[in-house]
């Protein structure tokens, strides 16, 4: 790596000038604990073992292991991070440590944009909103492969009209989840930029103040992609079958997933990290997925519905419809299918809650994939 | 990044595994499912159309990441194919302007050739991908002036997230800066 600066969160890592910056104010580091940074943030990302800090920042002195935790606490307390909960440096028990923020290098374009006085900020926005976005895309089209072969099966449909009503809600389903996923991660992106910016004090009230940032973000971004893919949606039924259902997926349905979202994000920006990213993070899944389970169970009851619900409504309110045929899923269907004694169908509840798993799955574990380990 | 240590093999990368999983898994699930109902019943040609689409859109992709090591561009460039097999898929199996049979749909084949005629002309390089894509954008807009002018349909919804769609691909590509990436150092 040949850069002469290295980004990450809100500090400046200057291995030439030997500076370590937090915004424009400089921090108090002693020649060996730098170098230590400069070691871990160099390859960050990778195992920095005991022995290779001994051996470049000590250079060969003969020093306790305490040292080592010693200098690796200051860092800590330098960048505000924690050892049970880290941002920045993480400890790998009896091995050594690593670094597992995101580094970002200057480049005369990047160095422009510092000049400019915000920071990588903008990239940072656009890199997080493209990770999201691919994250609830690859969600979109496993749901809408699901739903496209359900309502293949049930549409008595021929070949060539079983692979239309595939590519129908396959690209429906993706291309809301693109744009609903590149909405709510910027509006959670941003929204977290925001608090960096008003310094918090206690970490708990922080963590706190980082959740309503975050609910605000999200929420606002789903309230308004919500009415967006309403439009859409009503528009695309009204195309394809010239008439369009009263009770479809809006503005509401995308604020409780929105902020749904931004629970996921916020748990698993918080979550302790385990140390071992070589295996699938099961908890990690668990933590994306509840929020959108939950956002799904609570929207089904509430009354209101997804896109299979919109569907569903479609087929239960113009049964006549030929056209609706090719889109019934009226297993689906809040009134349809199997009914509980309030109204509401297990079908409806489980598609609704399934949709909104898979988006915010998909779109926080997008968000904070983190560069693979060596 | 630097890579001293040993790089991940192929297969370690996340998004791969799930990227062709899935197209693996869109293929073969009307195959079971065409071994219990009779309700399912693909064609040989079903098959073949639907490997071509999602296999080359999988290629595509594997190719722009190959080229892009920074997590927005890769991400860009992702987002521009999906577009591209979307707006595909859309006018195979329906088109947006009355029928599939309406010729107005073939305006669309304007929109679908200015991404890789663009690409050719910039040589597929990030920056210049983005002003690609922002005509793209412009001429999708375009089809929905010359659809309502013409008196041919209205799709300005669907149009518009087509068009938001390439905006945000372009917006990616645009600032496709040096943060790498999450399995850039595992690949290429």
């Amino acid at each position: 790596m040949t850069a002469q600066r290295y980004y990450f969160a809100d500090f400046v890592l200057d291995p030439a000038q030997r500076q370590l910056l937090c915004g424009s104010q400089q921090l108090e580091l002693n020649a060996r604990y730098l170098d230590a940074l400069v070691l871990l943030v160099q390859d960050a990302g990778k195992l920095i073992s005991k022995q290779r800090f001994f051996d470049e920042v000590w250079q060969g002195t003969v020093v306790t292991d305490e040292a080592l935790t010693q200098c690796i606490r200051n860092l800590r307390r330098q960048l505000q991070d924690s050892a049970s909960a880290p941002r920045f440096i993480e400890t790998v028990p009896k091995h050594g440590y690593r670094f597992i923020a995101a580094v970002s290098c200057s480049s005369p374009a990047a160095a422009a944009e510092q000049s400019s006085g915000q920071p990588g900020r903008r990239q940072l926005l656009w890199h997080l909103t493209g990770q999201g976005a691919l994250g609830a895309a690859i969600a979109g089209l496993i749901g809408g492969g699901l739903y496209g072969l359900v309502g293949a099966a049930q549409a008595l449909a021929t070949g060539s009209q079983a692979l239309s009503v595939l590519l129908v809600m396959l690209t429906v389903t993706t291309l809301i989840a693109i744009l609903a996923g590149a909405a709510v991660s910027s509006g959670l992106v941003l929204a977290k930029m925001w608090l960096i910016k008003s310094p918090g004090q206690q970490q708990k009230q922080l963590q706190l103040k980082k959740l309503g940032y975050l609910l605000l973000g999200g929420g606002a971004a789903g309230l308004l992609i919500g009415a967006f893919v309403s439009l859409l949606l009503q528009e695309t039924f009204l195309l394809f079958l010239g008439r369009s259902p009263a009770h479809i997926t809006g503005a509401t349905e995308g604020l409780i997933i929105g902020l749904a979202a931004g629970i996921s994000y916020w748990l698993l920006l918080t979550a302790r990290r385990s140390a071992s990213r070589q295996r699938f993070n099961y908890v990690a899944v668990f933590q994306a997925a509840v929020p959108g389970l939950l956002a799904g169970l609570l929207i089904s009851l509430g009354g209101g519905v997804l896109l299979a619900g919109s569907l569903a409504q479609l087929a239960t309110e113009f049964p006549d419809a030929a056209a609706a045929g090719l889109l019934a899923l009226d297993g689906f269907s809040p009134a349809q299918g199997f009914s509980t004694a309030q109204g509401f169908s297990i079908s409806g509840i489980v598609s609704a809650m399934l949709e909104a798993g898979l988006f915010t799955t998909g779109l926080t574990l997008g968000l904070t994939s983190q560069p693979l380990r060596g | 990044m630097q890579t001293s240590e040993p790089k991940k093999t192929f297969w370690q990368n996340p998004w791969r595994i799930a990227g062709w999983g899935l197209i693996v898994s869109l293929l073969l699930l009307p195959l079971i499912a065409m071994q219990f109902t009779a309700e399912v019943n693909w064609t040989g040609f079903d098959f073949v159309a639907a490997s071509i689409l999602l296999g080359g859109t999988g290629l595509l992709i594997e190719l722009g990441c190959r080229f892009n090591r920074s997590g927005a561009g890769r991400a860009g460039w992702a987002v521009a194919v999906l577009t591209s097999l979307l707006l595909i898929w859309i006018n195979l199996a329906v088109g947006i302007i009355g029928s599939e049979d309406n010729p107005a749909n073939q305006l669309y084949l304007i929109v679908l050739a200015s991404v890789p005629l663009g690409g050719l002309l910039v040589r597929f390089k990030a920056k210049g991908m983005s002003y690609v894509l922002l005509i793209t954008a412009g001429l999708q807009i375009a089809v929905e002036v010359v659809i309502q002018v013409g008196g041919l349909g209205a799709a300005p919804v669907i149009n518009a997230a087509f068009a938001l769609l390439w905006l945000l691909a372009a917006g990616l590509l645009r600032n496709a800066g040096t943060i790498l990436a999450a399995s850039a150092a595992s690949d290429a």
